[in-house]
This record gives structure tokens, C-alpha cells and sequence, in this order.
């Protein structure tokens, strides 16, 4: 498009120090929204809050789960997968924004009150909300998104249109709260994709740990980020292990030719969860792919 | 009706047969008893009978603004009763024994038998409502302007309100009726009255005998909350049910805020022009007095007004009132916003109008917290319990039991059988297969034992005449293993029972893990 140069517009920088005006504008921009956004409530979120795991954290635009938003978890498998990976979450996010309440709202069951103890989270804390028609959970989940009380809200949810998408998007920036979206797994549908609003989308399924495979008491799980922020589709290998207080492996950065659980610090010691977050192979790029994903011992 | 009163248990009331019989009030209890064997008792129950009481001396304000409920008293039997203060009020009806034979038919429409006795004095009202039935076949007494010495002298002492001691005192010198005190109450007499016996009786008749005033005290009316809005013509537009109740909210809020109560139960009524009305209950978590979120949780259900042919009235009430607790609000910086801010760590406060939202659209036996019990059995380890019952008495929270991954995160509330096939007989299956899909076990936990209370399965409970035999040795338990089937999914399944050569083993599915 040609415009017609006008006396106000000021001389267009050449080469790098074009790139280097747009960076600047784009920090300023990037400013100005997160001003904009927790002006309207009085309890400004927190930021991103980090998984743990540098890979992850590296990977996503802000190193880590932006609060005051609209995550969406989907389930890949029959298996719990993506709700444990949201439990992990949630107990990360009471963590970091000190509020100890948070809220499950869907139609069928509510998360299994002595289960959540593996995530360091106290059942007391939980408020149910047992709904009638996924109306009512976008609904709830919406008056959630108001309450500055809530540390998380997480929501079970089959069908959910663009209008009630965009609501809960503006509902979460608008209350700081963030809210976790759970599709699929063994009560929901499969595939029902959900339109593009959510902050990061994210597809969770088991992985078999072979015997042996990351102490006996752990769970693993293949978490595909799939899209948000503007960040590259990628796949890694996620272990989760209750009761261990600092045990959180590292990565292996190639690929999974090695791709060995090793012991490192992921957290601040305030953060220590009694179940950390520990990542393995983040698995050759893109989204999909398939093909032996299970994590081996690495002998050395 | 009985009651103890030191000792001695004695009658309190009796019904007409009783009465046939020869109880009377006053007796012990052994003592009517024995006068009729077939007679049924039953304990007083004082603060009940207290209790209706006060409803009823607040019903009869309709017939006098001046009432007061006279709880019952041991001593004296039959104490018990209202005190109307009827002065100017008498004409409405059309004079005094218009009055009393209203009263007492109202009464006894609703189901009471009432006795009523008008006097210039509450002291001979009362003796002529409880003795003066044998000198009347009417169901009230009345005595003249004037003439309460005289419609007093043939009842008995007893009517002066005076306790059983000092009525035996009295009958012990020949004292029985009211009127044989009249010459001792005059003159050197009443001084030697005066030593004899306590100072009640003095007070008692010359209360009677308008000769020293008793006030009536009566009951405190509690503030009612309620307001109501008329419309000039009727409507049938939305936005005017929601204006109405968003004024009427403003209003309630405004006097329950200057009396520092909150409520916890709203009712709005919406009148229509063919004298129908429609009711919309509002129920919060804790008392609230604050127009803001009051009108919100309103906001939620006028769409459920239906105007018909136009709504003409509308009224708002509060029930369930009582006194908002006070807040602290913080020094400082702080203390210049607008009203007092929550502290977000501030749990159940915070979280109170969420709730309240909740309950308003859901319902209130939906919305809830999970109350973690010690028992072994994994479907009974946790109940549901509705936000109201957590926040009244929420008990400690029992530290949790597991903090391992040894549960799972989802449970089935019934375990779902599955067909599975183990290696070696009590060993963890290696295939199984559950809603029509067959899983290979790659690895497996356990196994963990869990016995059942095998005293409370149904088969046990139902038969209590009958001892049954408890269920053989091993086969209430249940073996959980936790398997990861090839596919990653990791299940929680059990095998009901021990193996046995001669039975198939059953295995049921019981959770999932993450």
C-alpha cells in the first residue's frame, strides 16, 4: 500500500534501527495492555506464573501460565492426564497468588477429594459447583472470573461457542483469575475443538513410564502446547511425582535419544511444592507427532 | 402436661377428660395417677409453651397495640396467659363484652381454649379470667367500672397470683375467699396482716383493688423489614420490575444498614392487577444488609416474573434478621477508598456473595465443598456437603490421609465391573477389559488391602431378628492394584475377595489416575 507522505510522519529508520523502533513499540504496547487490563479490578494479577521446569518456561511468551486468563487443557486419552496436568497447575497457582480457595464447576463429577492430596492440595479449599447444562458451567465459570477470592477456577466443559469463549476470556482479564478449561477425558467429547480465545491451548495424555521408569510413584504425562502467545507448537515428556519435595528432573534438550530423568532445582525453595513439576525430552518439534513416546533410563 | 418443680412433679395442664376425671392443676403428678390410671403424660415443654405464647400476644394486637405474654410459673399454677391493655379499645367492637366474646371466639377458632376476664385493674382481669367460670356460663367475666372489690370477694385466695405456701397460710386461719381479706386489709388489721405473711399479698390486692397501680409491660416489637411500591398504573415492561426492585432493594438496604442487621432470606413480591402474586426467595450464605450485591443476586431471577396482564404492586421483605458483625476497617492509607475493603485472603467473607450467586442459579444442594471423612473405604472417604452446612460448622479438616499417588483422582461412585484375566490367581490382572475397550497392564502396584465393614452391607443389616452368620473369612476385602495400561492410562482395579479354586474372581474398576 502506498501512502502519501505526510510532514508529521518522521523519516523511516533504515534497516536495524527500524527493527529496533518496532521492538520498543511493542514493549510499549505490550505495557499499555497490561495496564489497561488490571486497571478495572482491584486486585491486580499476578504474573506469569512459572511451571517450573525451564523448558516449558523458556518456551512460552512471559516464562510461564499468564494469569487473568482462559487456558484450555485437552484431554488426548480416556485417562485423567489432562486433569492431573490442570491439578499441577492449580497448585502452582495457589501458590503464587497466595489465595488458597478455587473453584471446579461441570456436570459430572468433581475431582476426587483424598486424590488431590497427591497435588499438595487441601480439599477444604475446593468450592463444588455441580451444574445442570454446560450453559450453567460457562455460566459459573464466569461469576468465578469476578471473584478476586479464587485462586484458580477449573471447568468441565463439552461445548462452548466463540461469543461464551471471548466472555470468559474478558471475564478472566477483567477479574485477574485464571481459568482452566478441561475437554475431553473419559466423561467429555472428543475432539470438540474449542475457538481460538484461550491465552494457550494444550493437549495432555498418559505415557507409559516403563518399569521402573521415574521411581514408582509418579505420573507421566506427553503435554503437546498446541498454540498461544505466538509461541511454536512442541511437545515434551512430563513427570509428575507427589511427595518429593525438590526432586524435579531436568531436561535433555536433544531429542529422545537421551532422555534420562535427572535431579535438578526447577523452583525457588518458597515455591517448593510437595509434588514437582519435572520435564523429560521436550519431543522433536510440532504438535503431533507420534511414535514411541516413552521416556527410557538413561544408563549413565 | 407435667412438670418438676423441685421434688415434686406436678400437673401444669389437663385436657377437658382429665378434668372429668378429677385431675386438676396444681396436683402431683402421683397423685393424678392414682385418681386415673389411664391418664397420659407428657413432659411440659416451658420455653415452647413460652415461645407460642409470645406468637399469640403478638396476634392479638389486633385487638389492642398494648399486649404481653405471662410465661408460666411453677408456683403458681396456671400463671400462664396474655395481658391486653384494652382501655379506648373496647368501642371499636362494640363495648366490652363484644370484645372479651370476640377474643375468645377467635381463639377458639383456632383451635385454643380461652378463658378472658376484663377488669379496670390486671389484677382482677387475671382472677376473673381463671376463677370466675363458676360464677358465669359465658366464657369470659367482666367486672364493672368500679366494682372490682366486689366481682373479686367470692373468689378463692388462690386467684391473687400467691403461691401455693402462702394460699395453705391463708386457709390455714379460715382466709379462703378474696373477700373475707377485705377487713384485714383496712385500719390496725393490715399490720398484723403485713407481719404475718409476706408483703406479695398486700401488693397482690391492693394491685386487685386499683389501690396501687401494676403497669403492663408489653412484649418489644421487633423491627420488620419490609417495603413495598405502588405503581400509578400497572406495567408489564421488564425493565420496570427491575427498576421497582432495584429501588426497593436500595430502600431495605438503606434501614437494615441503620439498624446494623443483615438478613439472610429475601422474599419479592410482584402483585398483579387480578390479585395474583409472585414470589421470588433470595437465600444468602451470611447475613446481608449491602443493596449492591443483594440487587445482583435479584438480578438473577426477575426474568422468572411473568407480568400477565400487568403488575401493579410490588413489596420486599427480610427474614431471618440478625445483627451484621462488625468490621474492622484498616487505618491508614487504606482507609480513604470507598467502604471497607475485603482482604482477597479474607476466605469465607470473600467468597460469600460467589456463593450466594451460585446457590441462586444452581441451587442450593449443588453448590458445596468436599468434606474428607476417615473411613477406609474409598466411596466413603469423602461427602459432599452444601456450602450453607460447611460454613455454619465447618469441623477441622482431618489431616489428609495419603499424601502419596496412592488415590486417584477421579472415583467411580459404584465400582464398574470389568473382565480381566490374572497371571497367577492372586496376582495383578494383565489384561482387562473395561467399557468395551481391552487394556494391557504394562505395570502394576499393589497389591493394597481394603476390608469392608461387612457389618453394615445390606445383606448383614437385614435381617437384625435373625443372627446371621457374618460373611466368610476373606471375602469382604477388596485387593486394589494400580495398573498402567500400555496405552499410559493408569486405572484403579480391585479383585473383590480373596481367590477361591471353586469361583471365577471378580474384578471391578474403581478410579482413575492422572
Amino acid at each position: 500500500m502506498k501512502e502519501a507522505p505526510t510532514p508529521m510522519r518522521p523519516p523511516a529508520p533504515p534497516g536495524g534501527a527500524r527493527r529496533e523502533a518496532i521492538a520498543r513499540l511493542k514493549t510499549e504496547i505490550a505495557r499499555i495492555e497490561a495496564a489497561g487490563t488490571t486497571a478495572g479490578s482491584g486486585t491486580p494479577a499476578p504474573g506469569p506464573v512459572p511451571f517450573g521446569i525451564a523448558a516449558i518456561d523458556g518456551h512460552l511468551p512471559g516464562g510461564g501460565l499468564a494469569t487473568g486468563a482462559v487456558h484450555e487443557i485437552v484431554a488426548g486419552d480416556d485417562g485423567m492426564g489432562a486433569t492431573g496436568f490442570a491439578l499441577a497447575l492449580i497448585a502452582r497457582l495457589t501458590r503464587a497468588t497466595a489465595r488458597s480457595a478455587w473453584l471446579w464447576c461441570g456436570q459430572g463429577l468433581p475431582p476426587y477429594g483424598p486424590g488431590l492430596a497427591g497435588f499438595g492440595l487441601d480439599p477444604a479449599h475446593l468450592i463444588v459447583a455441580r451444574c445442570a447444562c454446560d450453559r450453567d458451567v460457562l455460566w459459573a465459570m464466569e461469576e468465578g472470573l469476578g471473584a478476586p477470592a479464587l485462586a484458580a477456577i477449573l471447568g468441565d466443559v463439552a461445548e462452548i461457542d466463540t461469543r461464551a469463549g471471548r466472555r470468559l476470556a474478558l471475564a478472566a482479564r477483567l477479574g485477574g483469575v485464571t481459568a482452566l478449561l478441561l475437554r475431553g477425558g473419559p466423561d467429555g467429547q472428543k475432539g470438540a475443538a474449542m475457538p481460538a480465545v484461550a491465552a494457550t491451548r494444550w493437549r495432555v495424555r498418559g505415557l507409559p513410564l516403563a518399569p521402573g521408569g521415574g521411581g514408582e510413584d509418579g505420573f507421566g504425562w506427553r503435554v503437546d502446547f498446541l498454540r498461544g502467545g505466538g509461541a511454536l507448537p512442541r511437545s515434551w515428556q512430563v513427570l509428575w511425582r507427589p511427595g518429593q519435595p525438590e526432586a524435579a528432573a531436568k531436561t535433555c534438550e536433544d531429542g529422545p535419544k537421551d532422555d534420562g530423568w535427572e535431579n535438578g532445582n526447577t523452583g525457588g525453595p518458597g515455591l517448593a511444592p510437595p509434588g514437582a513439576l519435572s520435564l523429560a525430552a521436550p519431543l522433536s518439534g510440532g504438535a503431533a507427532p507420534e511414535g514411541d513416546t516413552r521416556p527410557q533410563r538413561a544408563a549413565g | 402436661m407435667w412438670i418438676g418443680s423441685g421434688n415434686r412433679l406436678a400437673v401444669v395442664a389437663a385436657n377437658h377428660a382429665a378434668e372429668a376425671a378429677g385431675v386438676r392443676v396444681g396436683q402431683s403428678l402421683a397423685d393424678a395417677r392414682a385418681l386415673c390410671p389411664a391418664l397420659v403424660t407428657k413432659p411440659a415443654d416451658g420455653a415452647a409453651d413460652a415461645r407460642a405464647l409470645t406468637r399469640l400476644a403478638a396476634w392479638c394486637r389486633r385487638f389492642s397495640p398494648w399486649t404481653a405474654a405471662v410465661p408460666a410459673d411453677p408456683e403458681i399454677p396456671g400463671e400462664a396467659g396474655l395481658w391486653l391493655e384494652v382501655t379506648g379499645c373496647a368501642h371499636l367492637v362494640g363495648g366490652e363484652a363484644a370484645l372479651a366474646a370476640t377474643i375468645t371466639r377467635a381463639f377458639a377458632r383456632a383451635g385454643f381454649s380461652a378463658r378472658a376476664g376484663l377488669a379496670g385493674t390486671p389484677g382482677a382481669a387475671h382472677a376473673l379470667a381463671r376463677f370466675g367460670a363458676q360464677f358465669t356460663d359465658q366464657d369470659h367475666a367482666i367486672a364493672p367500672p368500679g366494682g372490682e372489690a366486689e366481682a373479686l370477694s367470692p373468689l378463692p385466695v388462690a386467684a391473687l397470683r400467691l403461691g401455693a405456701n402462702l394460699c395453705e397460710g391463708l386457709d390455714a386461719l379460715g382466709l379462703r375467699r378474696i373477700g373475707d381479706l377485705y377487713p384485714l386489709i383496712r385500719g390496725p388489721k393490715r399490720a398484723v396482716l403485713a407481719r404475718r405473711f409476706p408483703s406479695l399479698l398486700l401488693e397482690r390486692v391492693d394491685a386487685a383493688l386499683g389501690r396501687h397501680f401494676e403497669p403492663i409491660s408489653p412484649d418489644r416489637e421487633r423491627p420488620r423489614f419490609a417495603t413495598r411500591l405502588t405503581l400509578p398504573e400497572p406495567s408489564r415492561a421488564e425493565a420496570v420490575i427491575e427498576r421497582a426492585c432495584e429501588r426497593l432493594v436500595g430502600e431495605l438496604a438503606t434501614r437494615l444498614a441503620a439498624h446494623g442487621i443483615g438478613a439472610q432470606r429475601f422474599v419479592f413480591t410482584a402483585f398483579d392487577t387480578v390479585g395474583r402474586s409472585q414470589r421470588i426467595v433470595i437465600g444468602t450464605a451470611r447475613p446481608l444488609a449491602a443493596a449492591k450485591p443483594l440487587a445482583r443476586l435479584f438480578a438473577l431471577k426477575l426474568g422468572g416474573i411473568d407480568p400477565g396482564p400487568g403488575i401493579d404492586g410490588f413489596a420486599l421483605e427480610a427474614f431471618e434478621t440478625q445483627p451484621l458483625p462488625l468490621r474492622q476497617r484498616p487505618l491508614g492509607p487504606e482507609a480513604d477508598g470507598d467502604g471497607p475493603r475485603q482482604d482477597p485472603r479474607d476466605d469465607a467473607a470473600a467468597l460469600a456473595p460467589l456463593i450466594d450467586r451460585l446457590h441462586g442459579r444452581l441451587g442450593r444442594k449443588r453448590v458445596g465443598r468436599i468434606a474428607l471423612h476417615p473411613n477406609h473405604l474409598p466411596e466413603r472417604a469423602q461427602a459432599f456437603t452444601t456450602a450453607d452446612a460447611a460454613e455454619a460448622e465447618r469441623p477441622p479438616a482431618p489431616a489428609p490421609p495419603e499424601t502419596g499417588p496412592g488415590r486417584p483422582v477421579r472415583l467411580f461412585p459404584k465400582p464398574e465391573p470389568v473382565d480381566a484375566m490374572a497371571e497367577v490367581p492372586d496376582g495383578p490382572p494383565v489384561w482387562f477389559r473395561w467399557r468395551g475397550t481391552r487394556h494391557r497392564v504394562a505395570r502394576a502396584l499393589g497389591p493394597e488391602r481394603i476390608a469392608l465393614d461387612w457389618w453394615t452391607l445390606p445383606g448383614w443389616q437385614a435381617n437384625p431378628a435373625a443372627p446371621a452368620q457374618p460373611p466368610a473369612l476373606g471375602t469382604a476385602i477388596r485387593d486394589y492394584y494400580r495398573v498402567e495400561t500400555e496405552a499410559g492410562t493408569r486405572f484403579w482395579i480391585y479383585r473383590a475377595g480373596l481367590h477361591r479354586a471353586d469361583a471365577p474372581a471378580h474384578w471391578y474398576l474403581h478410579g482413575i489416575f492422572p
